[in-house]
């Protein structure tokens, strides 16, 4: 408790320093914090990705011959049920169209609107919490039929003016199609779910060619407490006896580690060619977060000892009365861990403000490939997204963070001075 | 039985020009309960060797036993529960911790004291403050304070954790007289009333002769 009236005594009597202090701190956390919520709008589990730290993805990989090399995004099935079919740990998986792109929709004999769409098998509903307004999910006898779609809201509003349309018919690329369920819209942000229009996936139907490469990606959900390593050490024993088929005609494959997680998917920076360097890239993020952190840091920590030189006499008063030098410092720690969680909380709300208004501005590139991008370069985070209680436990542990870079120096110090010479420092 | 016994203390304040020699050789027994006021003019060290008995300085040479323990083996966490336990300060502009009130000022030595829960603190302060007449202002703050209130309180901070050792710079020197002289019966009071044992600075000679013995200074050594 009196942490609290000594702050708030401070910062009645030495506003200037205090306010500066609270405004440093809030700057710091809101640069920080806007850094780190950008990058973890890649991993934030809000529905319908609910479960991205479950889930895997697979998609291309690079094959390595003697004069020539070939890679794709799409795998053929076959060989994507070859490498990933049957893992011990996951619950479920679903093969999706690896090419995400835009499809020609229209009631019959209306307008044609160009609109992204995903083709997707059944179990994909099984492993998103899609929120349906209207019908349900197709399964999987309808999915292999290819005679049902699903709607977002917005779709389902601009072809026939409202929601509630499931059982009616619609055309895409020109083939008739019956609407079974109507799903909320997905923010653009979250590109494994957002899309306008759902049409089923069949990838046995499909006649590919190339006994490697195709059309398919997998997505993998693992169990509850699976850990993704698991999971990729049993993926790496399988392209083990896949690179020995190769090897007899001196091909190499290279799969980068897959499958990713949504960690490695969000980083980007990836394609066939070459896989996501997480390391590099955390290491990265630890450079800019100690630099925005370290810089504000020495400033207040010269507030914080300019704070301090008032108090001098009343910590030798402390000492003299008993307070050891652990004491003092735990007392001004906990006196600055205030103002910091004050400032920590403005910049705080800032961030949050500020990813809300301006993310397309400053941190969106969008997604270069599918027909969404325009979209999803405009994209920005639903407060779901920001508000999340990881986001407040790390700028929580930053503020703790930034207390101790700037105020502990400054308390190690001021304990330090015998306590004859700070009272007689008031005199 | 001493309570207090310096043997050839000095105190030398060094710098890279200057030694300045503030206390020179002091021996000094002070019995347990005694009231003893130290004399001297400004500079002569009477603070440095207060400061000295408080353990808030240590000497250059020379050994400080307080109730029967050697200071000079002490770390500086056991110095800090030493003080605690056994030595109450009261200073010249009193300092007391402006932001916050009477009650927490008072309190201040208990919450430095394991062991004190925070019914037994409340009830000890208002104890304390009734008895210094300042049950009324428990929720005020100094800066809310005439100087006389000021320095009860003081007292009353100093008393608290019932040290047997009170050590008073100059007590009354901020104090118009007629507060002085209130302050003064308040430091009898402790003395013949509880039996502490208190050391007092002053420069006032009609209050010095007021108490059971007059220790006198002159350039760091003891001259009485």
């Amino acid at each position: 408790m009196n942490y609290f009236k000594q702050i708030y005594y401070e910062m009645k009597h030495q506003r200037m320093m205090t306010w500066v202090s609270i405004g440093g701190t809030a700057l710091a956390i809101f640069l920080v914090m806007a850094f780190i919520m950008a990058d973890r709008i890649n991993t934030v589990e809000v529905a319908p990705e609910s479960n991205r730290a479950r889930i895997l993805q697979a998609t291309g990989l690079h094959i390595i011959e003697e004069k020539n090399e070939g890679s794709t995004w799409g795998l053929n099935y076959k060989l994507l049920d070859r490498l990933y079919g049957n893992l011990d740990g996951i619950e479920m998986v679903c093969y999706q169209y690896a090419f995400d792109e835009p499809s020609d929709v229209n009631v019959k004999n209306g307008e044609i609107l160009s609109m992204p769409s995903k083709k997707v098998d059944a179990n994909y509903w099984n492993i998103y919490d899609f929120s349906f307004i209207d019908g349900r999910p197709f399964d999987e006898a309808e999915a292999a039929s290819s005679k049902v779609v699903v709607l977002s809201r917005s779709l389902a509003r601009a072809l026939f003016g409202e929601e509630k349309v499931a059982g009616r018919e619609i055309e895409v690329n020109a083939y008739s199609y019956r609407v079974i369920g109507v799903v909320e819209d997905v923010n653009p942000l979250l590109r494994s779910t957002n899309s306008k229009l759902y049409i089923p996936y069949n990838p046995a139907g499909k006649n590919e060619r190339d006994e490697y490469f195709g059309s398919s990606m997998m997505t993998l959900l693992m169990k509850p407490g699976v850990s993704a390593e698991s999971v990729k050490a049993q993926v790496e024993k399988r392209y083990e006896m896949l690179q020995s088929d190769l090897s007899k005609d001196n091909k190499r494959v290279v799969y980068h580690g897959q499958p990713y997680t949504t960690e490695e998917v969000g980083e980007g920076g990836y394609g066939s060619n070459n896989g996501p360097d997480i390391e590099q890239s955390r290491l990265l993020d630890y450079i800019v977060y100690g630099i925005i952190i370290l810089l504000p840091a020495i400033n207040l920590s010269s507030m914080t000892r300019s704070r301090l030189r008032h108090r001098v006499s009343e910590i030798g008063v402390r000492r003299a009365f008993g307070a050891k030098r652990s004491a003092i410092i735990r007392q001004i720690l906990g006196e600055n861990l205030i103002i910091t969680m004050v400032g920590g909380l403005i910049g705080m709300v800032v961030s949050i403000i500020f990813m809300y208004l301006m993310f397309d501005v400053f941190f969106n590139s969008g997604s270069i490939f599918g027909a969404s991008s325009l979209e999803e370069a405009q994209a920005r985070p639903d407060m779901g997204m920001l508000m999340t209680w990881q986001n407040f436990t790390v700028a929580f542990i930053i503020c703790f963070i930034l207390n101790l870079l700037s105020a502990f120096v400054p308390a190690w110090k001021a304990s330090k001075v015998e306590p004859a010479v700070a009272i007689s420092r008031a005199h | 039985m001493a309570i207090i016994t310096l043997k050839g203390v000095d105190k030398i304040y060094r710098t890279k020009e200057i030694e300045t020699l503030a206390l020179e050789n002091v021996n000094l027994d002070i019995e347990k309960g005694e009231f003893v006021s130290i004399m001297g003019p400004s500079g002569c060290g009477k603070s440095t060797l207060l400061n000295i008995i408080g353990l808030l300085d240590v000497p250059t040479n020379g050994t400080v036993t307080i109730m029967g323990d050697k200071t000079g083996n002490m770390n500086d966490s056991r110095l800090s529960e030493f003080r605690n336990r056994n030595i109450g300060f009261v200073f010249q502009s009193f300092h007391l911790i402006p932001s916050l009130n009477v009650a927490d000022n008072v309190a201040l030595p208990l919450a430095y004291r394991h062991g004190v829960s925070g019914k037994e603190r409340d009830e000890k302060v208002a104890e304390v403050l009734t008895r210094l007449g300042l049950s009324h202002r428990m929720r005020h703050f100094p800066g809310q304070l005439s100087g006389g209130q000021c320095q009860r309180v003081a007292i009353a901070r100093a008393i608290i954790g019932d040290p047997q050792i009170v050590l008073a710079d100059e007590p009354t020197g901020n104090l118009d007289s007629t507060m002085g002289q209130e302050v003064m019966e308040i430091l009898h009071a402790l003395n013949k009333e509880d039996g502490r044992t208190i050391v007092m600075v002053t420069h006032n000679e009609s209050q010095a002769r007021m108490t059971d013995r007059i220790i006198r200074f002159f350039d760091g050594r003891q001259v009485e």
